[in-house]
């Protein structure tokens, strides 16, 4: 069957509207669900915003997570490995003392019986005090054993300042050969081995010869064999030449463009109470250059200028009473003949409401130079994240619109620079903070998303009683070049 | 059916505008709206509603994609759908069988030979669920596809639904025509 004879047949007809449904009883009813579609559309887009800005923070704060977990796990898996290096380069060093710096046995033997002299004496004194029972053997094997460890880590801490300060100029590295630091590699697995006493003794003279040795000694030049040894030992990584990422250069400068979403914070008795209620804030954009300078790696200050263009919707509904006077004249004629008889003067004054329906935007522009000091929380390759905080200096304002005049019931057009008029833009200080994410695209490039909220500090209303604070948030992209 | 310098100043939200755009579209609207409402209140209420969003939303209109009338007839078909939606007593299933039915389309009224006063007076008590999927598809010339979309139902559903919407339909408009001719 043709669909279209159903129709035809059903919505051909004129169709009258019932009495209900005329204009006039509809109207309210439409307005007030318009009015309804209106809200809830605008509570839709605040919505969509709040959830974009929401999701926005989400994967800052995520690739803040991610970035400083990797991070950490890198950093942790660095230190890790030159604490291994440490202590094993420690202990090579020690076998390698073992097996180089002791010239002969003879004199290995003497210093032994030296300690074993001293160790004597020691005993001897706590057996006077304590332990009588005790032999000989079981001292010094307590005293070395406890003695041992504390060697090491003194050791350590010698062996580093070696490492960092005097590597090249007082390395005597053709004093050794490869053949000597086979030995000391050698020297690592007797050292595991062997447990004895004895051995714990001859150490312990050893460390005390190596901490007198200080940093003439040429252990630090041992460290260049550090990473045969690692691989004789097992362990993988990095050796000790882990080098620090190169401070990365000082001077950068940055523009970005983004929305911005504000409120004018009118408040007041007067004007800002019914300003409050009429003018309400549209997204707006802006501009922004900086200029910033990184003080160390992680502090920064900035500086720049921003350009804001703000832009409102002034609604206003207004009624006003008024008294119109007239004066008139009547002229009064016989009808008969025609002829003028006289004159009566009439005064009438008559009463109306004037009604005024005004929607307007208003746009309010502004320069200033924003200064404030950043944080960089992370910074790694890729990604940076900062956050800051400053002041912000408004220099220039200009604004066109619409301005309420509530004392004579009507608005009036100031369509030239705000300072003009009751309320001025220039010269004015703002606080601000922002949160901003840096992504290194090539070596000197990086495009970043900023997130700043500000707020006014200064009344930019002058009138008494009446205040026009705005704070705004604003949602930025753009470049930034490390010169 | 509205000249494009009133739908300009309707977008700038112009009362006068406004009152002008419902008186002409007002009544194609309401042949739309009583076919699928019974409840007069309820009619009225759907009115305003739909002029509510033909009015919020006049400014996403573009006459290069669909006519005035076909754009305000889709609104209108909508809310008028969401209104019953909203209304829990309907429901667009009246009796929910597991199994899908057979239907044939020659089961349709042969539409030349019906009283159309006999028809339209049917039509109107047919319950509400047959009634919309009636509409939608033979009136309004929805696809199968569209109504099980708008009615967010199974597209099997639908056809099924309108098979038995037609039978009821024909059986009932034969006891009306049987109630005439022996009153």
């Amino acid at each position: 069957m043709d669909k279209n004879n159903y129709k035809n047949f059903l919505r051909d007809e004129q169709n009258l509207l019932p009495e209900n449904l005329s204009w006039d009883k509809v109207e309210s009813g439409i307005q007030t669900k318009l009015d309804l579609l209106e809200a809830s559309s605008k509570k839709a887009f605040w919505r969509r915003i709040r959830s974009f800005a929401f999701l926005l923070f989400g994967l800052l704060i995520s690739a803040c997570l991610i970035n400083q977990c990797y991070f950490n796990k890198n950093n942790s898996s660095k230190k890790s490995t030159e604490v291994l290096n440490q202590n094993h380069s420690t202990i090579a060093e020690k076998n390698i003392q073992e097996n180089t710096d002791s010239p002969s046995k003879k004199t290995k033997i003497l210093q032994l019986e030296e300690s074993q002299k001293e160790q004597t004496s020691l005993a001897q004194t706590d057996r006077k005090n304590s332990l009588s029972s005790q032999t000989k053997t079981n001292i010094k094997k307590k005293e070395a054993k406890t003695f041992l460890p504390n060697s090491i880590s003194t050791q350590t801490i010698k062996i580093n300042k070696n490492y960092s300060t005097n590597r090249i100029a007082q390395s005597p590295i053709d004093k050794f050969n490869i053949k000597e630091a086979n030995e000391s590699v050698s020297g690592i697995s007797k050292f595991n081995e062997n447990q004895s006493n004895q051995d714990l003794v001859e150490k312990n003279t050893l460390n005390k010869e190596i901490s007198n040795i200080k940093s003439a000694s040429p252990i630090s030049t041992l460290l260049h064999f550090i990473p045969t040894k690692n691989k004789h030992l097992g362990l993988s990584g990095a050796g000790p030449f882990i080098k620090k990422e190169a401070f990365h250069p000082k001077w950068s400068f940055g523009l970005s463009s983004g929305v911005i979403f504000w409120n004018p914070g009118f408040e007041g008795q007067m004007i800002g109470q019914h300003k409050a209620q009429s003018e309400k804030a549209l997204v707006s954009h802006g501009t922004h250059f900086n200029l910033s300078f990184l003080l160390n790696d992680k502090w920064e200050i900035s500086s720049g200028l921003s350009f804001a263009n703000r832009n409102s919707r002034l609604e206003f509904s207004g009624v006003k009473d008024t008294t119109v006077a007239v004066d008139r004249v009547v002229t009064l004629v016989n009808p008969d003949t025609g002829n003028q008889v006289g004159q009566q003067s009439m005064n009438l004054d008559a009463s109306a409401q004037i009604y005024r329906n005004l929607i307007h935007h208003n746009n309010y522009q502004q320069w200033s130079v924003p200064l404030y000091l950043s944080r960089n929380w992370r910074s790694n390759k890729r990604l940076n994240l900062k956050t800051g905080a400053g002041i912000e200096y408004a220099f220039f304002g200009n604004a066109k619109g619409v301005t309420l005049n509530l004392l004579q019931g009507e608005t009036s057009v100031w369509p030239s620079r705000i300072k003009e008029d009751d309320f001025t833009l220039s010269n004015r200080v703002s606080v601000l903070g922002n949160i901003e994410l840096e992504y290194q695209l090539r070596s000197k490039i990086l495009i970043k998303t900023t997130i700043q909220g500000s707020r006014s500090i200064s009344n930019l209303d002058t009138r008494i009683g009446e205040t026009f604070l705005p704070s705004s948030l604003y949602l930025s992209a753009g470049l930034t070049y490390r010169l | 059916m509205l000249d494009q310098s009133i739908i300009k100043l309707c977008v700038r939200k112009d009362r006068k505008a406004f009152q002008q755009c419902y008186e002409a579209c007002a009544p194609y609207v309401y042949s739309i709206v009583k076919q699928y409402i019974q409840n007069v209140e309820e009619r009225k209420d759907v009115m305003q509603e739909v002029f509510a969003h033909i009015f919020n939303s006049i400014e996403k209109f573009n006459e290069k994609k669909a006519s005035f009338k076909t754009w305000i007839s889709r609104i209108t078909i909508n809310q008028t759908i969401n209104h019953i939606k909203k209304n829990k007593k309907h429901s667009f299933l009246i009796t929910l069988h597991p199994e899908i039915e057979h239907y044939e389309e020659e089961q349709q009224l042969a539409f030349d030979q019906i009283n159309k006063a006999v028809f339209k007076k049917v039509l109107n008590k047919m319950p509400t669920g047959y009634r919309t999927i009636f509409l939608l598809y033979h009136v309004d010339g929805y696809a199968h596809g569209e109504i099980s979309s708008i009615l967010n139902i199974n597209e099997q559903t639908s056809r099924s639904q309108l098979s038995r919407a037609l039978k009821w339909l024909r059986k009932h408009y034969k006891e009306q025509l049987k109630a005439i001719s022996y009153g």
